[in-house]
């Protein structure tokens, strides 16, 4: 891909789409129209509210009631109170009256009947400013009651209940902001890129421009990779013109807001990481739309469902009660609400963040997939001209030696997807221990094996199930010792800033009851057997064949990392992925990675105890066994010979 | 009558093109899809939400001494768990969510009190709140009841003051609150979606038709230029209509399905309710047909009439929320604003009332406005210059006009 010509490109979108006056309308109007439009709106509130409270009910007394309560009524500015008799329910129905009382004192008993019509405010209004002075004249009867027989009136208040807030007004108007802006700041980032995306797209293909766009010696990929940036970045201007026009109306709703909320580099940093992938998410699903779309009418069709797909779950977050936990966490979309009201809450947990990081990172990539098969051009990001090969019939798959790397990706995010999402139902039916073994084994190893069974590919190939070639195993054992050891220097360093290391809550407890040989089989076999056969067995060598060795590992490491949902450990993860990677395409196997994968966990989960070594003491033994391993791995320059090896195995 | 041909005519013409485009029918009809989808959605996530709050534990803690009373009763229930807080402020621990909610008693004037501390922006510390009240008004209740029954006499200190509240129509009063809460969602619903629903299709009808160039096509037909538009504009109503009747009905489940939550619910209304809510919705529909029309003929392409519309739609939509703002009355002076005086004569209506004077205003001035606004479509609609010429000269004066005969 020619980065310049991408250059060009993004600064010709961008001209077309800013010289385009409507466009430019409808991004600037939200800075007139909001602040307008909620003035309007709260000034007709605040003054009908004002007027409701102003307003005066009309009372009518039938009998005489209560010497102590009428002073009442008749002091309460709020009620006018005539006296009439005879029957009232028409007068109430044609708001003559608001409320008729009658009153009769039976056997010391005090028997009030209100009419008036639930239906209307008026009537139930003046229902509740009587029922004040009611509430009073029946305490004092109560009291007097009890005083005539001197008895101690304490009996009727046993004790006080005092509720006392211990939230001051800067964390009260906190929290009703933090209601509400997280949700307009998903939706906006959702659907901000959606005009500019369509105008790109369906916009050109109405115009009749993207044919002549096609004829320059542009690739699809470049045309559609400067889209895409375009539309991100025009995306990102009207989420901060929408922000400065949300700034201007705060003020006003906020009525004696001190706001606690400062913006500090980490807030704005969660909150960038959060919405980034809902932008793509936006952009990728639009911009796919709007290619499919023949006319703007059609794409309007399209975008009105995706419109609604894209709210529902943003509103979610606004059910009282719906806190942040793993499940949720997990669902793309709702996660962004509630990730950023705990930003507004101080609540903010990096375990949660990472997780729905994670999630909507995978969800975005779908929707980028979606983009690239409408333009046709999916060979950008898997360098191969074929599109995805699943295909329902399994007699039009053709056999072949390896599955398109394509599909490998897919496979992966097959895999993780189910992982997350019914890993947490297999943990509810068979335990905790057995649902995640059972979840690694089904998603990770047998559907995954299915899949690639299922497109016809060699299975034995794929995977490597041989004999390993010595020499570059005992150089991986070397090179992951030095990993190892940068992990640990990794986990030192970081302790500082991240006071406990997130772990899956709940398994500490569990993973303790465990005999030691069901511990071995949970912390360190299964992962190391099942995630090893999907990323460096199914994954690694179809994407290998096609873009070569250097990437696979890259692609495989970073997709190992991202699985773990561990943003924290992201980088020590994706250290060992790599590590395992060249290993497996050094060896020719798959089993040595898998053993260094077990030894790795096993270490982690039983070795750790026993060493305790300084940072500067790790970094030495690090850099020395890092540095043989690389040695034995590569004694030729970087990249070549692994791939030469590699295929004169093959052949 | 010949007119009338006419305008049928081209409004069944509409129509049957309408019907073609599966697209323009997809948009219309997706609420009836989309209504129960929303509705399981919300019932799980919130039956889910209430399913963990019901198992969650609420961490107390007492500072200084309580009553042991106190601390049986709250203790009662299975999700109290008593932690200890050591010595650090009870804010703190609030803050710090190392306990939901501290009690703490004091005794002053004879009398205990008992001072619950808690966060209100904090979910959980708020729930721990509520529980721990409703399980010490529940003692109280039952301390003071016990006390009073011991007194023995005749008559009961409790019920020295009886309240009965007589509903002055036939119905009950949970009939009646529903009926006004659904005088306001109705309305509100009817002409929103009914608004919407022109806005999809009117930017067709107007500068669709320009960019296709089959507005020419059109013109060669025997047919007054008036009474093609005129044609179009029942075509908008129609299918607004169609749009907010669908939506209602797609409602009804929803409705159906809380309406099965309360007891004994029977909301009748008069039967001829539908027939005035629709006096009421026509002639803001062809108000607001009208202008999204006319502004659509001044666009040259599709998308740009959307854009106008889309503004057309936001000056419909305001007076809909203010409709809805639960003080407004529907006085003389609410009865001039379009929109919101239709919304608050058919909430009238939902609880059986019919001020004459304010829906005589209402229909009288909504007419107006929309034979106004139907007016000056036509007029845009058969000016050349905003129909196939520049739309700057529109307006402009005439001397400002150059005369094209002397080149």
């Amino acid at each position: 891909m020619n980065r310049e010509l991408i250059g060009i490109l993004i600064i010709k979108e961008l001209r077309q789409i800013l010289r385009n006056r409507r466009v430019i309308i409808g991004l600037l109007l939200p800075l007139i129209l909001y602040p307008a439009l909620f003035g309007i709106y709260s000034s007709v509130v605040s003054n009908a509210e004002q007027s409701a409270e102003t307003e005066i009910s009309n009372i009518v007394v039938t009998s005489a009631v209560p010497e102590m309560l009428m002073d009442m009524l008749n002091e309460d500015s709020r009620l006018s109170v005539t006296h009439e008799s005879g029957d009232l329910s028409s007068k109430i129905r044609e708001k003559t009256y608001d409320v008729a009382i009658e009153y009769t004192l039976q056997k010391e008993q005090h028997q009030f009947k209100f009419y008036y019509d639930s239906g209307r405010s008026s009537g139930r209004k003046a229902y509740d400013r009587i029922m004040d002075s009611v509430d009073i004249f029946e305490e004092a009867s109560q009291y007097s009651f009890l005083e005539e027989r001197s008895k101690d009136i304490s009996l009727l208040n046993p004790f006080l209940i005092e509720e006392e807030d211990v939230a001051n007004q800067a964390e009260r108007s906190g929290k009703s902001l933090g209601d509400i802006i997280p949700m307009i700041l998903t939706i906006s980032a959702l659907l901000s890129v959606v005009n500019f995306a369509i105008e790109m797209t369906t916009g050109e293909k109405e115009a009749g421009t993207l044919e002549t766009l096609f004829s320059v010696p542009v690739t699809r990929s470049e045309l559609v990779t400067s889209k895409l940036i375009t539309c991100i970045l025009l995306g990102l201007l009207s989420m901060v013109i929408s922000l400065i026009a949300m700034m201007i109306i705060l003020p006003s709703i906020i009525q004696q807001g001190d706001l606690s909320f400062r913006m500090t580099f980490e807030t704005i940093g969660i909150l960038i990481l959060t919405l980034i992938p809902l932008i793509l998410m936006g952009a990728g699903a639009s911009l796919g739309i709007g290619m499919f779309a023949n006319s703007y009418k059609e794409s309007g069709a399209y975008i009105t469902p995706l419109t609604f797909l894209f709210m529902i779950p943003a509103y979610v977050g606004l059910i009282p009660g719906v806190e942040l936990n793993e499940m949720l966490a997990s669902i793309p979309i709702v996660n962004s609400t509630l990730l950023i009201k705990s930003v507004f809450l101080n609540t903010f947990n990096m375990t949660y963040f990472s997780i729905g990081f994670v999630s909507n990172m995978i969800v975005s990539i779908l929707s980028l997939i979606f983009m690239f098969k409408v333009f046709g051009a999916e060979k950008i990001l898997f360098g191969s001209g074929k599109s995805f090969s699943l295909r329902l019939n399994r007699k039009e798959i053709k056999k072949k030696k390896y599955i398109e790397p394509q599909d490998a990706v897919l496979l992966v995010v097959i895999a993780v997807i189910l992982f997350i999402y019914a890993g947490g139902v297999a943990s509810n039916i068979l335990g905790i221990v057995n649902g995640t073994i059972f979840i690694q084994v089904m998603a990770f190893a047998s559907i995954p094996l299915f899949l690639t069974w299922y497109m016809k590919a060699d299975i034995k190939a794929t995977i490597g199930m041989k004999v390993p070639k010595v020499i570059p195993s005992i150089g991986g054992f070397f090179l992951w010792v030095g990993a190892l050891s940068f992990m640990l220097v990794y986990q030192v360093l970081i302790a500082e800033y991240v006071p406990e290391v997130p772990t899956m809550a709940g398994i500490e407890e569990v993973f303790n009851d465990l005999s030691v040989t069901m511990q071995f089989i949970f912390i360190a076999l299964t992962p190391g057997i099942c995630e090893e056969i999907l990323f460096r067995g199914l994954a690694l060598k179809p994407i290998e064949d096609k873009l070569g060795a250097k990437r696979a590992v890259l692609i495989t490491a970073l997709l190992f990392s991202l699985m773990h949902l561990d943003i924290v450990r992201l980088i020590p993860t994706f250290l060992l992925g790599c590590v395992l990677g060249l290993v497996t395409l050094a060896s020719g196997s798959i089993l040595p990675a898998m053993g260094l994968h077990i030894l790795n966990n096993a270490f982690a989960a039983f070795g750790l105890q026993y060493f305790e070594l300084s940072v500067v003491a790790l970094l030495i033994i690090g850099c020395i066994a890092f540095s043989i391993g690389l040695i034995i791995l590569f004694k030729k320059p970087f990249d070549r010979p692994l791939k030469e090896d590699y295929n004169v195995d093959n052949k | 009558m010949n007119r009338w041909t006419n305008v049928k005519l081209i409004w069944m013409k509409e129509l049957r093109s309408l019907k073609r485009d599966k697209k323009a029918l997809l948009t219309i009809f997706l609420p009836i899809l989309i209504y129960p989808v929303i509705m399981m959605f919300f019932f799980g996530v919130s039956s889910l939400v209430e399913g963990n709050l019901g198992e969650e534990t609420r961490r107390i803690a007492y500072v200084g001494t309580v009553s042991s009373d106190i601390q049986e009763v709250v203790e009662s229930d299975e999700k109290i768990q008593v932690v200890d807080i050591n010595n650090q402020s009870e804010e703190s621990a609030i803050n710090e969510s190392l306990v939901d909610v501290v009690i703490r008693e004091t005794q002053s004037n004879d009398a205990k009190a008992l001072s619950i501390n808690y966060n209100s922006t904090i979910d959980g510390s708020n729930r721990g709140k509520n529980l721990v009240l409703s399980l010490l008004k529940e003692h109280k209740e039952k301390l003071i009841l016990e006390s009073v029954q011991a007194l023995d006499y005749e008559q009961s200190v409790l019920e020295l003051v009886s309240i009965e509240t007589v509903e002055v129509t036939e119905e009950s009063s949970t009939n009646r609150v529903i009926a006004s809460v659904l005088g306001v969602v109705a309305p509100f619903i009817l002409i929103m979606y009914s608004v919407i629903g022109i806005y999809s299709i009117t930017s067709d009808l107007s500068a669709g038709e320009k960019e296709r160039f089959t507005l020419e096509t059109i013109f060669s037909v025997p047919v007054p230029k008036e009474d093609i538009i005129i044609g179009k504009l029942f075509a908008g109503v129609s299918v607004g209509l169609l749009s907010g009747i669908t939506n209602i009905l797609s409602m009804f489940p929803i409705a159906y399905a809380i309406a099965s939550m309360i007891p004994d619910i029977s909301v009748s209304f008069n039967p001829l309710l539908p027939i005035y809510i629709l006096i009421m919705l026509l002639p803001v529909m062809f108000l607001a047909c009208a202008v999204m029309l006319g502004c659509g003929l001044f666009a040259k392409t599709y998308q740009e009439a959307q854009t106008y519309g889309a503004f057309v739609m936001m000056a419909f939509m305001l007076p809909g929320y203010i409709g809805m703002v639960p003080d407004i009355e529907y006085s003389t002076l609410i009865a001039f604003l379009p929109v919101t005086n239709a919304m608050l004569a058919m909430r009238e209506a939902f609880i059986g009332d019919f001020p004459l004077l304010q829906i005589a205003i209402t229909l009288v001035f909504n007419c107006l406005l929309s034979v106004v606004s139907i007016a000056l479509m036509a007029k845009v609609f058969t000016s050349e210059s905003v129909i196939f010429g520049s739309p700057k000269t529109f307006f402009l004066k005439r001397k400002s006009i150059k005369g094209g005969a002397h080149e």
